[in-house]
């Protein structure tokens, strides 16, 4: 391989890399928007998605209906974990902090349930489409690298229609702006609450069910995962939707290109290494700033 | 239409509203007076269901709303135009109006066009502005557009909170013009203002609000020749 092969190489892998991140980094930032804390259980619901989909395939069901059934899976415990532990904490008043926390509880035991149900060992789900993989100036290309990029691209853009142009896109956005505001127009917050951690549980598992192809799938995938797009989220500016994504590809890129031209050990630690940088040089992000802050 | 009961509020720790007892009917303007700090904001904001009341009774139409969050009480007809407008201020101004029907959009939806239309017919200068975003506007129109906002709930009961507060007495005398209009159309409204004159050429009845009481409770009429309001809110003696 040449070396603008190699390079072209590394960037394939960052986009896909990237990819993911951007979608939980979505994903974190619209929760974050609308109800002020980090679902730090997010990373959880990617795993979910890969898992219950390679089970329920597993089981006969043919692979849609397998992965519409654990998108809706994942869907519905992010709304159960909503009401069963956000809704009641924030009744008592519990600070963003404890909230905070609490995701946390929920992500290490939603992880001890995978654990215990599927074990540590990988499982393998099957590339969307049978096509073998195939060079580019070069550089070889796997099909299922395009169903990601897809898959992130198909989701900004519906995500993009929904804020832009649906009323209730625009009821979500004015919450964010005001809250006191939005409730004195009958925009109930707790019920965007509610859909915003329902929606990003789906969104989570849908991450998780397009990257298994490639990563096999493991109890423990979502956590480095969840971190990353954390990472990604800080440094894209926490509030900033585009930031997000820019973020995600950003720290994609760079983690591809890190452990292709220094060596693997970079793989995780590279994600720290950006954070702590961004949190000492450039708190709110490379893009816009905390506009909801502490 | 609004029958009000020993209603008390606390703020942190201070109670702002102690006891008070008032009703309002349809098709009146009643101006809640009183210097900064009377609690006037207070007040419309526990009608509006933003501070919750420690004690007391808040019944609107035939309908305990005492307690309820502001999201239901407009659902129920009572619409808040907050202290410093409170815009969405990201939002075009179309945007701040339709938003402002989000407790009935399902059935309004089809109405929306006609509803907006009303309130430019209100605000001709909005309808230029209808694509800027809120935040471009000056002190004036945002006023208006808050104002706008609020009617497109299409409220029984509008509440409003010092609309006059940073405008020159010109724009102040255009939205006070605007406010007797509705009333005229038979829109009963309360009136928080520090601009005492400005709120008693336009209000039916007036209270004045000291120390979490309602101090004086009287017609606009009577409280325009009197002595203590002269000294104290219009600025005369
Ligand atoms: N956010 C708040 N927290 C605690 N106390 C407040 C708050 N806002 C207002 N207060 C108290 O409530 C009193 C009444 O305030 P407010 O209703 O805003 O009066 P007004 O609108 O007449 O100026 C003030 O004197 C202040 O001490
Ligand atoms: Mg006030």
């Amino acid at each position: 391989m040449s070396p603008e092969s190699q390079l072209l190489q590394y960037l394939i892998s960052g986009l896909t890399l990237g990819s993911i991140y951007a979608l939980i980094a979505i994903g974190l930032v619209v929760t974050f928007n609308i109800t002020g804390i980090f679902n730090l259980a997010l990373g959880e619901f990617v795993t979910l998605g890969a898992l219950v989909s390679i089970a329920l395939y597993a089981a006969g069901l043919p692979l849609i209906a397998a992965f519409a059934l654990a998108v809706l899976i994942a869907a519905a415990l992010g709304a159960v974990m909503e009401r069963t532990a956000i809704h009641p904490a924030r009744k008592a008043n519990a600070t963003i902090l404890t909230l905070v926390i609490i995701t946390i509880g929920v992500g290490i035991a939603i992880r001890g349930a995978s654990l215990l149900i599927w074990g540590t060992h990988p499982y393998i789900l099957p590339p969307f489409s049978e096509h073998a993989p195939f060079t580019v100036a070069g550089a070889v290309v796997i099909p299922q690298s395009l169903w990601v990029l897809g898959l992130a691209v198909v989701c900004v853009a519906a995500l993009f229609a929904f804020f832009e142009f649906t009323y209730l896109g625009k009821a979500v956005r004015a919450c964010v702006m005001n809250r006191t505001a939005a409730r004195l127009v009958g925009i109930n917050p707790q019920r965007l609450s509610l859909a915003a951690f329902t929606a990003t549980g789906a969104l989570g598992a849908l991450a998780g069910i397009f990257v298994a192809p490639i990563t096999f799938a493991t109890y423990d995938m979502g956590f480095m995962l969840g971190l990353k797009a954390f990472v990604a989220a800080i440094l894209g500016g926490v509030t900033n939707v585009p930031g997000a994504i820019i973020g995600g590809f950003l720290l994609g890129i760079l983690e591809a290109f890190g452990v292709g031209l220094v060596g693997s050990g970079l793989k995780d630690g590279l994600a720290m290494i950006v954070m702590i940088l961004v949190m000492l040089i450039r708190p709110t992000g490379i893009l816009g700033a905390f506009r909801r802050g502490a | 239409m609004l029958a009000v009961k020993d209603l008390t509020v606390f703020r942190g720790h201070i109670r702002v509203l102690n006891g008070l007892t008032f009703s309002v009917s349809a098709g009146e303007i009643v101006a809640v007076l009183g210097a900064n700090g009377a609690g006037k904001s207070t007040l419309v904001g526990a009608l509006a269901g933003l501070y919750p009341p420690a004690a007391g009774e808040i019944v609107f139409q035939n309908r305990n709303l005492t307690g309820r969050p502001p999201e239901a009480v407009v659902h129920a007809g009572i619409s808040l135009v907050p202290e410093h407008r409170q815009l969405f201020a990201g939002l075009t101004v179309r945007d701040n109006l339709i938003l402002g029907a989000y407790h009935r959009y399902r059935d309004a939806k089809k109405e929306l066009p006609r509803l907006l239309e009303d309130v430019y017919r209100l605000f001709p200068a909005l309808r230029e502005k209808q694509e800027k975003p809120a935040q471009t506007l000056s002190g004036g129109l945002q006023q208006m557009l808050a104002i706008g906002r609020g009617l497109m709930a299409d409220p029984r009961l509008l509440l409003l909170d010092e609309p006059s507060m940073g405008l020159a007495p010109l724009v102040v005398r255009e939205i006070m013009t605007t406010l007797s209009g509705l009333r005229a159309k038979g829109q009963t409204i309360i009136l928080a203002e520090q601009n005492a004159h400005a709120a008693l050429k336009i209000a039916d009845r007036a209270w004045v609000l000291e120390r979490g009481c309602i101090a004086l409770s009287d017609t606009a009429e009577n409280l325009r020749q009197d002595a203590r309001i002269q000294a104290a809110y219009l600025g005369r003696s």
